[in-house]
């Protein structure tokens, strides 16, 4: 069974005017279904419609069109069905009322009906001593770890996380992926939006990339990585642009590309080609300064968006 | 391990809300205003009545039409403007998304405000009544039960009125400031009889008429602080306390039975409507 499943899920901001109305189109006929069981990492950039998909879940946000099944129910009309399973560490939140950490975790136990142990819950993610303050006083990172712990309270079948790493320390991210990991060992079905490649390819079984509000494709970490070859970036500072150097520099072998802009030669190419690149320009010119960089996240919806590199 | 009902939740859900508004101090300021209030207009009652006393008037004080008349501008003033904010902020801070990814509803979100608010404001102008009942005693104002009793039902009721407009308003602005504009919109509307006076006003061609057209009875009628009045009359010395006086030989619209359906209907009407908005509404 799938644990989410969109079906042409369409959603469009309207705002309306006196003289002039706009349109935005957030997510445009959607189709996506997560198995039950996997971890499933959700990746665009800033604006790609993550967020929105993540409410349309959720029931915060209402699709223009299109349908909405989580753990089986129609978030529409089953919504707390659905979150008496599910936790959520939602985008975009701040502290309800003036409660301590530990009030939160407490309500949220209280609401499911639950006997977790709040200790244990806060520990769990290293926020024993904190929980004793108001929420309204919590850094972004500290906010993150608690909302965390309210998302695990009854052992959820589903795990729904918008952007879980932001304003985490490298310590919480290693907590929230170690936490990611427990959670699906157990059973549960974990769905986390990121902008960062890294986090996601960690632990995700299966990642979608969204692009402007579209799936672009849903694949596995492993073809992804395929798919992308390794592809780095070289990139050469040199006294002058040596003639003919572009030339030689394509026509090495696994050089996807090559750019002079001034006195900078910028060269897209696998890890095997780094030192043939360089030494082609060395040969003929004074190279003042080189970087390299690892395939980034553009550069992977550069190749399957099929928009250069 | 059983999940709770809906009602269980919706009780969590007042009491929570309840707890917030003591966090914020907010109903120990309540209390303290009405106590004050109340207090304040009994002792006052008491002065009267002791001069009247010393000069041998006949007429005694009576408590209840002393302490209505200004509670029932402050019970819509405080419900107005304490509750306006209280969906609607919860929405643009946030903690409306924390609720909402618990298992609480948008109809417990809803009822579960108007209960909790409900409460403290319930219990602040009870507060007023039962600290001027012992002072009232004291000075010798005259304390009759029926028409504590009658004073107390239409209070609570006009409080659950005005605090549901409240909680309906909250729930369908889009911001705090556009609720707190509602709010004051609405107390002034109904307040100074603006609900009826407007219409009428325009209707006969921008000029008051001598006689008011029966349709702008009616409408003067359904204004939820005429209801206030006109249920009041149903004991006959709480009759002319109000917006306006209660007439003789009150018309089937301003019969107390029907006042209490008009008050009933501006509890259910606008809390019905706001969650059918506020159901399908984007965070």
């Amino acid at each position: 069974m799938a644990a989410i499943e969109l079906r042409g899920v369409t959603k469009r901001y309207e705002r309306r005017g006196l003289l002039r109305s706009n349109t935005v189109t957030a997510l445009h006929d959607v189709d996506l279904a997560v198995e039950d069981g996997e971890v499933f990492g959700f990746l665009g950039p800033n604006g790609a419609g993550k967020s929105t998909a993540i409410d349309i879940m959720l029931d915060y946000v209402q699709p223009t069109s299109g349908a909405v099944r989580v753990l089986g129910h129609d978030v529409q009309t089953n919504s707390v069905d659905i979150r008496e399973r599910t936790g959520v560490l939602p985008d975009g939140y701040d502290a309800v009322g003036e409660r301590t950490g530990r009030e939160h975790v407490e309500l949220a136990i209280e609401s499911k009906g639950t006997n977790d142990n709040p200790e244990a819950l806060l520990e769990r993610v290293d926020m024993l001593g904190p929980d004793a303050y108001p929420v309204k006083q919590y850094s972004k990172g500290m906010a993150q770890r608690l909302m965390l712990a309210m998302a695990l309270v009854g052992e959820p079948d589903l795990l729904v996380l918008d952007e879980p790493s932001t304003g985490l320390d490298p310590n919480g991210a290693r907590t929230m992926r170690r936490i990611v990991r427990e959670e699906n060992d157990r059973g549960a079905t974990v769905f986390f939006s990121s902008h960062i490649l890294e986090q996601v390819e960690a632990v995700c079984d299966r990642v979608g990339i969204l692009d402007g509000g579209e799936l672009v494709t849903v694949d596995s970490i492993d073809r992804l990585r395929e798919t992308i070859g390794g592809t780095a970036r070289v990139t050469l500072e040199c006294s002058q642009v040596p003639n003919g150097a572009p030339d030689r520099i394509a026509a090495i072998d696994g050089v996807a590309s090559v750019e002079t802009n001034g006195t900078k030669v910028q060269v897209a190419c696998e890890n095997r080609a780094k030192a043939p690149v360089i030494a082609a320009c060395h040969d003929s010119a004074t190279v003042t300064n080189v970087s390299t960089t690892d395939p980034s996240l553009e550069d992977l919806f550069a190749t399957v968006t099929g928009g250069g590199a | 391990m059983s999940q709770p009902g809906f009602t269980e939740r919706l009780l969590l859900f007042a009491r929570e809300d309840i707890q917030d508004s003591v966090r914020e101090r907010q109903a120990h300021l309540l209390i303290a205003i009405f106590a004050l209030v109340g207090g304040g207009l009994a002792y006052a009652g008491g002065q009267t009545a002791q001069r009247r006393a010393s000069r041998d008037i006949g007429h005694s004080v009576e408590l209840m039409p002393q302490l209505l008349g200004p509670l029932m501008f402050l019970v819509p003033l405080v419900a107005l403007g304490v509750v306006a904010p209280a969906i609607v902020e919860k929405r643009s801070t946030g903690a409306l998304t924390v609720l909402l990814s618990l298992p609480f509803s948008r109809w417990v979100v809803v009822l579960g405000t108007l209960i909790g608010r409900l409460v403290v404001i319930t219990t602040a102008a009870l507060v007023a009544i039962a600290i001027a009942i012992p002072i009232a005693a004291l000075f010798g104002v005259s304390v009759d039960p029926t028409q504590v009793a009658a004073g107390i039902f239409a209070i609570v009721l006009l409080t659950v009125t005005f605090t549901a407009i409240s909680v309906s308003i909250s729930a369908i602005s889009r911001t705090s400031t556009r609720a707190s504009f509602a709010a004051i919109f609405a107390y002034v509307l109904f307040i100074l009889q603006l609900w009826s006076m407007i219409p009428i006003y325009v209707l006969s061609g921008f000029q008051m008429p001598e006689t008011t057209p029966t349709w702008g009875e009616v409408l003067s009628a359904l204004n939820p602080m005429a209801a206030f009045s006109n249920l009041l009359a149903a004991i006959p010395e709480l009759a002319d306390i109000g917006i306006h006086a209660t007439a003789e030989n009150p018309a089937i619209y301003e019969q107390p039975a029907v006042a209490l359906l008009i008050l009933l209907a501006w509890i259910v009407l606008p809390i019905g409507a706001s969650y059918l908005r506020f159901r399908t509404t984007d965070l």
